[in-house]
């Protein structure tokens, strides 16, 4: 039984936690926080981006066509070196691999993400993403990300793995159709084969134990399919595609993207859909449609990471909008894009005109 | 899972263990901050763990005991004395309100591995071996810590509220 104090203590350490911080704020924050850290480590930084910049010139302007992905496991985003090189145009289609078969009343899809990277160093995820209202309130989302069984753990003292196997009552392990699985509370994670990790968490949905586990152990691999309904053809020297996005509410109101960089140096998001970022700037043509082009003034709200310098809108009538932004590393003194990379972007977008969003709040 | 995922999925819960360790939410946000980004340099390894979670917790505690944070925080131990000039022993006080504020404040008084001790026993659920582990030492030292800083709660409370 507890002691009188021990119950002050608990009462204390839980008044204490309410005391904590907003995490949007602090999440925005953290470009800021990351750049200091990169002027502390401006020597080796500035030496891999000097040796990077070599590499790119050496290849001349990359070329990089979204391609379907047939079958097979993953994605595919081909990059090759010719700028010559001009696939028939066409959205590409990207395996969502896995799909809850149950999910609690009154959560429809809003969102479904896939990464536009392979290999061994693939860092996105394919996430889709379930709420009642905007996606970026209270959710559920299903994360399968690369994780290979035979992976390196860092090395001590940095993992944390407590004598018998949990790391904290709060974690602990559960079965998902005879797969090990850990528990935390509001999330629960699994492998699913050698290669890949799911991650199911509930945020602020108040979702039970019993559902949340219910909706994990419901899930099975499925051929559900993504349609990207934009390509870009041709990006700026080593801006690389990372992964591609559609979310909304309905079929009327979405927007698809695609996000793409040259880490820490430069970024470029493609976006199209219903969603009005504004329309100001000098008036260019784009694929004979009129546009604009703003320079931005240091915007770092944008694009977490990143100073957004340009922005490139394109009325595509029928309530359709593009909207390309380009930014630079925080530390850039100049934009990474030129104005004529923005304008060459955006002539080479293709956007579907029948996007298959029908899967949107449903 | 991205860094970017993780962070999206996980800085609530982040930030409130790291308020709590500390005891200090401004702390806890810098200390948070500093963590995520050395953690983004190393998220190869770290998003290929089985619980990422963890390993950054460590890295919160790791950095909230570290010399350099310590003296960067300018953490002020208060004396016996001043404790008791906050909460003088007042037999008949009985609200239980008070107590829950004092009861803070007692916390906030103790020294950093005292308190993160109890942050991990009580708002963790952690047990004595599992507490050693994360503070590297052992678990002798940890009941050392938290039957100190329980003691030193139970001396400032007033007698008549500290019961079993």
């Amino acid at each position: 039984m507890n002691s009188y104090i021990e119950d002050l203590i608990q009462d204390a350490v839980r008044r204490q936690e309410e005391l904590a911080g907003d995490p949007d704020r602090i999440r925005a924050a953290l470009p800021e926080r990351a750049a200091r850290k990169v002027r502390v480590d401006r020597t080796w930084r500035l030496a891999a981006v000097g040796a990077a910049a070599c590499v790119a010139a050496a290849v001349a302007v990359p070329t990089v066509v979204l391609r379907d992905s047939e079958g097979g496991s993953g994605p595919a985003a081909s990059p090759t070196a010719s700028s010559t090189a001009s696939p028939a145009p066409r959205a590409g289609t990207f395996p969502l691999r896995f799909r809850p078969t149950w999910l609690p009343p009154g959560l429809p899809e809003r969102s479904r993400s896939i990464p536009l990277t392979t290999g061994p160093d693939a860092k996105a995820s394919t996430v889709q993403t379930w709420s009642t209202g905007p996606v970026s309130g209270p959710n559920l989302s299903l994360t399968a990300y690369r994780s290979l069984e035979d992976s390196e753990a860092p090395l001590p003292p940095n993992v944390v793995e407590a004598p018998g196997g949990s790391t904290s009552p709060r974690l602990r392990d559960v079965d998902i159709n005879g797969k090990a699985g850990r528990y935390d509370g509001d999330s629960v994670v699994w492998r699913v084969d050698s290669e890949t990790r799911l991650l199911l968490t509930a945020s602020g949905l108040g979702l039970s134990e019993d559902d949340l586990l219910r909706v994990a152990r419901s899930v099975r691999p499925d051929d559900t399919r993504l349609h990207v309904p934009l390509r870009v053809d041709r990006l700026p020297a080593g801006v690389a595609p990372q992964f591609a996005t559609v979310d909304g509410e309905s079929p009327t109101s979405w927007e698809a993207s695609i996000f793409a960089e040259r880490t820490w140096a430069a970024y470029v998001s493609v976006r199209v859909g219903t969603v009005d970022h504004g329309a100001a700037g000098e008036a260019v043509t784009i694929g004979g449609r009129a546009a604009h082009l703003a320079e931005l003034d240091g915007d770092t709200s944008t694009q977490g990471g990143y100073r957004t310098d340009w922005r490139l809108t394109v009325d595509l009538g029928d309530g359709r909008r593009l909207t390309v932004y380009g930014g630079s590393g925080l530390e850039s003194s100049a934009p990474a894009l030129t104005r004529e990379d923005m304008i060459g972007i955006g002539e080479q977008v293709e956007v579907d005109p029948n996007p298959d969003l029908g899967w949107l709040g449903g | 899972m991205t860094f970017e995922e993780f962070v999206a999925l996980r800085l609530g819960a982040l930030i409130r263990y790291a308020t709590v360790v500390t005891w200090d939410s401004y702390l806890a946000e810098d200390i948070t901050q500093d963590v995520l980004v050395r953690a983004q340099a190393r998220w190869s390894k770290i998003g290929q763990l089985d619980a990422p979670e963890q390993y950054v917790k460590r890295m919160v505690l790791n950095e909230f005991l570290s010399w350099r944070r310590r003296k960067a925080a300018h953490l002020v131990l208060l004396p016996k004395e001043t404790l008791d000039g906050v909460a003088p022993h007042v037999p008949d006080r009985t609200d239980a309100v008070d107590d829950r504020d004092l009861t803070r404040r007692l916390i906030a008084g103790l020294p950093p591995k005292q308190r993160a001790a109890i942050a991990l026993r009580y708002y963790e659920d952690l047990s004595d071996e599992q507490i050693a582990e994360l503070l590297g030492c052992r678990t002798g030292t940890v009941r050392s810590y938290l039957s100190r800083g329980l003691a030193a709660l139970r001396a400032a409370l007033p007698a008549d509220q500290v019961r079993t």
